[in-house]
């Protein structure tokens, strides 16, 4: 084979390889760009599904600080509850925000006796709920009765949360009249 | 109205109440019992008593309202706390008929006042 043919041979060689190259880095590209387009729409969702979604500890972290509250509605409404009632423990209607509560409150105080029966006797309980979450906490006595509040919210209580909103909750009840010890 | 159907709203209060609610006697204005439930477990409450008693303090309350609330109507319920935690609940029924329930010691008693709204509202018509 003539040096010449040879030469020829590599150019084109090399002229091929180079197009293969460019057509190669294109579909990189293209895969690239629609992996980053899958991300951004998993890692970015809507307004409205990140609120369906369960939140992550940042979002947890921001629910806000207790303040004082003057009456029980300005509470519910202040700390973003979506429904809250204050019953005694004869299941009768202390505070209430929402219609439902006559009618949560003396299940919720089955569940509590009930638990009682069974020897537990309860001082708070996160629940997770279809879908959403909901706190049942004892409050204090208040003459022969104990006082209970149960409240609904979309965002998962902190551990913590129900012994701070007995306490700010307490206030808030003397406030309104309301004798808890 | 039928003896089956007071039958009816006593065992279903009896079934509804969790406990809280042991004796339920369904009464005439007379003071009659028409049907009563859950006496034999409690062999202190005679219903025949129970529905006389409770037929006249009904009656009392009744004659109490009527200066107050010109052309009032039956109460929408009456309490009566008795000795040791027990509660006396009465509601009107329909054709001058009520219920009366004798609750355990520290009753639910949201849940009494909610079965027994329920219960006699559903049965009312």
């Amino acid at each position: 084979m003539s040096p010449e043919v040879v030469a020829w041979a590599a150019v084109a060689l090399a002229g091929a390889a180079a197009a293969i190259a460019v057509q190669t880095k294109r579909a990189v590209d293209r895969v690239a760009r629609a992996l980053g387009e899958l991300a951004s729409r998993s890692t970015a969702p809507s307004r409205e599904r990140a609120e369906r979604r369960a939140p992550n500890p940042r979002q947890r972290a921001k629910l806000p600080e207790v303040p004082e509250f003057n009456s029980f509605r300005d509470f519910v409404k202040g700390m973003m509850f979506d429904e809250g009632v204050v019953f005694s423990s004869d299941g009768l209607v202390v505070e209430n925000c929402s219609n439902r509560g006559s009618v949560l409150a003396p299940y919720a105080m089955e569940a509590v006796r009930a638990l009682e029966k069974a020897g537990v006797r309860l001082s708070s309980a996160i629940m997770k709920l279809d879908r959403d979450y909901a706190l049942l906490v004892r409050i204090g006595r208040s003459g022969s009765r104990e006082l209970y509040a149960f409240f609904k919210h979309s965002f998962p209580p902190s551990l913590n949360a129900p012994d701070r909103l007995a306490e700010v909750l307490k206030e808030c009840l003397v406030k309104e009249g309301v004798e808890v010890r | 109205m039928s003896e089956r159907e007071a039958r009816a709203l006593v065992e279903a209060i009896l079934k509804n109440s969790g406990g809280s609610v042991e004796c339920v006697a369904v009464f005439t204005e007379d003071g009659l019992t028409v049907a009563a439930k859950g006496y034999s477990e409690n062999p202190g409450v005679d219903p025949e008593e129970l529905s006389a008693i409770s037929a006249s303090i009904i009656g009392v309350v009744e004659e109490f309202f009527k200066p107050l609330f010109r052309g009032a109507s039956k109460p929408e319920r009456v309490d009566v706390e008795l000795p040791g935690g027990r509660h006396l609940v009465l509601k009107p029924w329909k054709g001058g008929m009520a219920v009366a329930c004798v609750t355990c010691e520290e009753p639910n008693l949201g849940l009494v006042y909610l079965m027994l709204d329920e219960h006699v509202r559903s049965r009312s018509s």
